[in-house]
């Protein structure tokens, strides 16, 4: 066995192991990239479970609450905006996040309102379908708190395995960019309730 | 003694975080019991006739919905990060209520002292136990619970939640279940494997092109030559061992065919022969017959059928490993008789140890000094105060510790539905 034949027969060897490696970390990558998007796909979801309650809850409340048309009007608006605003996960910015939870928030805010304008108005407290509604609403908003969480978790899996060394090489030539994250909004710990 | 310091250790760590709520890793899951068990009872918040009452009621919702009904009663819940919704929700998941296919659990918590009450229900549920309806059950049992009579309250609930499940059309859903999707072929480990049998094909021919030689390569050349593609053969075969065992022993057939080609005299061209053992005998050394003798070498003497020369190959023998080389008489029959330890090994120093050995075939005798590796400590996990807890708390967290009467719960899945109030 010449020297020169060992050699060569290491050198491969060497590169073989190295693009194994490599394309075991673009696996790896990948796969935490679709949970993300799997992710925000149930983020997506609990944000539009809400939004589809909001028409039957200023039906409800109208019936019994007519004259507060301010806020009414108020959460039809804020639910149109919220529903237009989309992101694409697979290139969100950081940017584009806070817009999006921008606009969620201020459906959350019309929606605090709208529960607290409830409050003086006994009867419609005591109706069953106001009150399920606003376990509807309560159930979601947990919901939603619980999604971000798990999308928080995903990116932060992601974005660390990205920037780790030796994986960040492959991440560059590969492509591979952070996610964003939900931040914590002042005041978004206490989901709007209504105490009975 | 270490064991009982730390049993002991652990006992105060477990009242003293008691005293400061149960943690989600702490609270017991029933189904260490059993799998007909279905309510946690840590603090006896609940009377022992209302757990069997309970039990019974969810044994019998399992039979006729597929439904998990958990039930848990704390004194106080761990809340230092957790609100009572996220607690529960989480422990839901950490449980893994309900069957994984259908995700049909529903989780009732209670923790008495902060006076919160709570439903979790898994996806599979939602629909039929909504937010809304599981709020309205326990709206309905709040005066129980506020008036601290847990044990009705909390039956008065599972009644309820039965009573709503077992509605024609809710049972009709839950029993329906989809099934699981199904094993997608996986492509990628197909080429995989194929990529490698043809790799090892590839390395199969360039060693068997190796052992062919050339004409005139010595068998021990040839074999030089082979080992780097047999050895890498050889390592692929563990990791494709069914379709590449039966070619390799195939392949190892064909090279012990070609090792039989004799070799060719360098010299005059004309093919070498072995000679026998008695006629090669009159060519090796003393030292040599008596290696053959103990069997630490042996030897090949091949002689060329034209010019007469001779030539010597060296193999191991059997016992190669175990005798050395003899100073006086120069054979390979040193063994080793006795093996004395001076001084032991210990943690910052070396040992000594005399080996004895002795010639077997001029009976030379001599001393050699081997140094003994210092011991290192090794830092492992004292899991002994665990397998002694275990057994006694059932902790919920030590699933390898239910014993082959324990059950599981179904592995479902909850993304935060259900109700919740302070009572």
């Amino acid at each position: 066995m010449k020297k020169s034949t060992l050699i060569w027969i290491i050198v491969i060897a060497v590169l073989g192991i190295i693009v194994v490696w490599g394309i075991s970390r673009y696996n790896a990558f990948v796969t935490m990239q679709e949970n993300v998007e799997n992710a925000w796909g149930q983020v997506e979801n609990q944000y539009q479970r809400r939004a589809d309650l909001v028409p039957n809850l200023v039906a409800t409340v109208k019936g019994y609450a007519a004259h507060e048309q301010a806020t009414l009007v108020g959460v039809m608006e804020a639910r149109a905006k919220a529903t237009q605003m989309t992101i694409d996960p697979t290139n969100a910015t950081p940017e584009q996040l806070a817009q999006y939870q921008a606009a969620q928030g201020e459906l959350s805010q019309a929606l605090g309102r709208l529960m607290a304008v409830a409050e003086n108005y006994p009867d419609l407290k005591a109706s069953e379908n106001f009150r399920q509604l606003a376990d509807q609403l309560e159930g979601t908003e947990n919901r939603i708190a619980y999604a971000r969480n798990l999308f928080n978790d995903c990116a932060k899996e992601f974005n660390a395995s990205i920037r780790r060394f030796p994986g960040n090489i492959v991440a560059g030539i590969c492509g591979f960019e952070r996610k964003p994250y939900f931040e914590a909004e002042a005041g978004a710990e206490k989901a709007p309730t209504v105490e009975f | 003694m270490k064991r009982i310091i730390i049993s002991i250790c652990c006992l105060i760590a477990c009242i003293s975080m008691q005293a400061a709520g149960w943690g989600i890793e702490q609270i017991p899951s029933p189904k260490v019991h059993g799998q007909d068990y279905y309510v946690s009872n840590p603090d006896g918040v609940l009377s022992e006739e209302t757990v069997q009452q309970i039990n019974e009621l969810c044994v019998r919702l399992n039979a006729n919905t597929g439904a998990e009904l958990a039930v848990v009663a704390v004194k106080q819940f761990d809340d230092t990060h957790y609100g009572p919704h996220s607690f529960s929700l989480r422990l839901f998941n950490h449980w893994g209520v309900g069957s994984a296919e259908t995700n049909t659990g529903v989780l009732l918590f209670l923790s008495r002292d902060s006076r919160d009450i709570q439903i979790i229900t898994g996806d599979g549920i939602a629909d039929q136990l909504t937010d809304g309806r599981s709020g309205h059950i326990l709206d309905k049992n709040l005066k129980y619970l506020s008036k601290n009579d847990y044990d009705k309250g909390m039956l008065h609930i599972c009644m309820d939640i039965e009573k709503e499940l077992m509605k024609d059309e809710n049972r009709a859903k839950l029993l329906l279940g989809w099934k699981p999707e199904e094993a997608k072929v996986n492509y990628s480990t197909i080429a995989y494997f194929a990529a490698g049998f043809i790799l090892m094909l590839l390395l199969a021919w360039w060693g068997y092109k190796k052992m062919q030689g050339k004409p005139g390569q010595k068998k021990k050349d040839r074999q030089e030559e082979a080992w780097p593609p047999q050895l890498v053969t050889g390592i692929l075969m563990f990791f494709f061992p069914i379709p590449l065992v039966p070619f390799y022993i195939f392949y190892r057939i064909q090279c012990k065919r070609l090792e039989d080609i004799p070799p060719v005299c360098p010299k005059c061209g004309n093919t070498k022969i072995l000679l026998s053992k008695e006629e090669g005998a009159q060519y090796l050394t003393k030292p040599q017959l008596n290696d053959e003798k103990v069997d630490s070498f042996q030897h090949e003497v091949w002689k060329c059928s034209g010019c007469g020369e001779i030539e010597i190959i060296t193999i191991h023998g059997r016992n190669h490993f175990k005798y050395d080389l003899c100073p006086k008489c120069g054979s390979h029959a040193m063994n080793t008789t006795k093996r004395e330890v001076i001084s032991k090994a210990t943690y910052h120093k070396n040992g000594e140890q005399k080996n004895t050995r002795e010639c077997l075939c001029c009976g030379y005798k001599d001393f050699k000094t081997l140094h003994l590796k210092k011991e290192y400590v090794e830092i492992r996990e004292d899991r002994d105060a665990d397998e002694f807890w275990g057994s006694s708390r059932s902790s919920s967290s030590s699933s390898s510790w239910s014993s082959s009467s324990g059950g599981s719960w179904g592995g479902g899945r909850s993304s935060g539905g259900g109700a919740g109030r302070k009572f």
